[in-house]
């Protein structure tokens, strides 16, 4: 209170698992998505629109988004040991397979960091979070068709930047994920 | 490289979304940032110089210790600035409700503008600018919080709030030399002003407070002050109307019809353990807790430890909890015992006993930085959160402690 205190804190509770999730799958790093769930609650606490918006969760999760996405921006691109496990990232099977699976998870993540912000917002939404299209088009103020329409053009231009990447699995890395 | 097909993009997004933290991830990321949530020099609250153990810092006791003290100061016979208020304060000796509007300015800006009710002695109900409303029940130990938006309540039980009775806190409130200011014109009528100390030693603060020399009856507050990262926080406190008839239907903890009702926290921790190793064991990083070992299933630790007070839903099965005698223990599904939380009521909102135990070198709740360095040495790293906050973190022990002013209330220990 100012009520403050106890309103983020049963946020916290709320929403906290959901978006601990969220940013587990943005970063793929339980230390990183640990450190960026703190400072993306800090950061609500402090923040006068988050008191004032009219879907606090939305809200939340939005700046979730953009907090993972600038942490990836600042991230070194090469594996890191405290990843998840590959079979955690990708739910496969054989060690290579795991790898190869993961290499294009990190693909996408990488594609979208350079889509633009409502693309990305979009694509999370839609495709990572499975919300309906009529709950991003009440938080996007359009008509779930609309959004429905924008989620597609976003998809073609992920696939278009998945196009220009390169290739993810190198002759190292397969023997190291497959001794 | 081809662009790969929608379906071929949709699969990777697809096997994206199904990556789920392990539960014991969670826990441990919503407890730390719990911690720094709690912390005071974190959350911009409304009281200021408030260097205070966090038992103590849920903003309302904060708010309310402070307000009690400035009403404290206004019931109170012969505070000697003037004769006149020597009349008000006697009327309000036997004021039983309060009520105003409080907004809270940032860099001369309103963040947000609450309605506060207060019940004497123990009734206190917020109601937030969106609509949100918090009633509080400081004998209960109990607080309903109604999401109007979403028809959503949540009953916090068993809150650990310090300030049961804030009327308590009036009667003896210490009697303050005041200030007297000049005469001037406030919100649009003639004001007397009064510059009035608020609080108690940490939590010391000045308000000015503006009286109209008609009723006699104050009816501005403005406390100024800068928290801890610098920025100016200024409460303003208007409307001030006392006595007026508040419905008890107001302060009700049972939410309206219609809303969904989930119930947080224990209305009453159970009675601690009998069994000196169970309420005070010993904890040995890389080892585990008294007869509970790491790698030890969900089935064998409840063996060793008992019955959990709760399994609470957010740890989705994995967290157990045994707050009644201040620690909790996750179990992961595929690793079995993975960590061990020791706490205290200083970094908790609900009730629960501080952990009365030791860790194998003899660092308990309440030892000093001194003792934890000359026991494990010098840590790997310490964060600081704010001035009065240090993470110590001992990664070959997989060893974490949290201390408040340089004084451990809190540590934890994960599997190796």
């Amino acid at each position: 209170l100012s009520n403050h205190t106890q309103r983020i804190l049963a946020f916290l509770e709320e929403m906290g698992p959901r978006l601990h999730a969220l940013l587990t799958r943005l970063t793929l790093r339980p230390e990183a998505a640990e450190d960026l769930m703190q400072e993306l609650f800090l950061k609500l606490s402090r923040s006068r629109h988050w008191l004032a918006a009219h879907d606090p969760a939305a809200y939340a999760t939005q700046t979730a988004i953009h907090l993972a996405f600038d942490w990836r921006r600042h991230q070194k691109r090469q594996p890191h040991p405290e990843m998840l496990g590959p079979e955690q990232a990708a739910g496969a099977f054989s060690p290579l397979a795991a790898l190869v699976q993961r290499e294009e998870i990190e693909q996408v993540l990488g594609a979208m960091a350079s889509l633009s912000p409502e693309d990305r917002d979009l694509l999370v939404l839609r495709y990572l979070q499975q919300e309906p299209y009529e709950a991003i088009a009440a938080q996007f103020g359009k008509t779930p068709h609309q959004v429905r329409a924008l989620c597609h053009k976003a998809l073609v231009r992920l696939r278009t930047l998945l196009g220009i990447a390169p290739t993810p699995v190198t002759t190292e890395k397969m023997n190291h994920g497959n001794p | 490289m081809a662009t790969p097909d929608e379906a071929d993009v949709l699969r990777r997004l697809e096997r994206l979304a199904g990556i789920e933290p392990e539960g014991t991830d969670t826990a441990r990321a919503i407890e730390r940032t719990r911690a720094a949530l709690l912390n005071p020099t974190v959350s911009p609250g409304l009281f200021l110089r408030r260097k205070v153990l966090v038992g103590q810092i849920a903003a309302a006791v904060l708010f309310l210790a402070g307000i009690a003290g400035l009403i404290g100061w206004l019931l109170s016979a012969g505070a000697g600035a003037s004769l006149a208020f020597g009349d008000v304060q006697e009327k309000m000796r036997s004021t039983r409700t309060l009520t105003f509007q409080l907004t809270r300015e940032e860099k001369g800006r309103p963040v947000e503008t609450d309605q506060i009710l207060i019940r004497a002695p123990n009734l206190l109900r917020v109601e937030l600018q969106n609509g949100g409303v918090t009633i509080t029940d400081y004998e209960k130990h109990q607080s309903l919080l109604l999401d109007p938006a979403k028809k959503e309540a949540k009953l916090i039980q068993g809150l650990a709030l310090q300030l049961p009775n804030i009327y308590d806190k009036i009667r003896n409130a210490p009697k303050e030399a005041v200030k007297r200011l000049p005469e001037k014109e406030v919100d649009g009528k003639k004001a007397v002003g009064f510059v009035v100390p608020i609080g108690e030693e940490e939590h010391k603060a000045e308000a000015t407070v503006w009286v109209d020399p008609k009723t006699q009856l104050p009816f501005r507050m403005e406390i100024t002050d800068k928290n801890p990262n610098g920025t100016e926080v200024r409460q303003v406190l208007s409307e001030l109307v006392f006595d007026r008839k508040l419905d008890e239907g107001l302060f009700s903890l049972t939410p309206p019809q219609g809303y969904t009702l989930q119930t947080v926290g224990l209305a009453k921790l159970p009675p601690p353990p009998g069994k000196k190793e169970l309420l005070s064991p010993v904890v040995t990083p890389l080892v585990g807790i008294g007869p509970a070992r790491f790698g030890m299933s969900k089935e064998q630790v409840i063996e060793a430890l008992g019955q959990p007070d709760d399994i609470p839903k957010e740890g989705r099965g994995s967290l157990l909890s045994y707050f009644s005698r201040g620690y909790s223990v996750t179990v992961s599904p595929v690793r079995g015992l993975v960590m061990i939380d020791c706490v205290s009521q200083k970094t908790f909102l609900t009730r629960v006993r501080d952990f009365s135990g030791k860790t194998k070198e003899g660092i308990t709740i309440g030892s000093s930085l001194k003792a934890v360095e000359e026991a494990y040495g010098k840590p790997d790293s310490v964060n600081n959160n704010g001035p009065s906050t240090k993470y110590l973190d001992y990664r070959k022990l997989s060893l974490n402690f949290v201390l408040f002013d340089d004084k451990v209330v809190g540590f934890m220990i994960q599997a190796p």
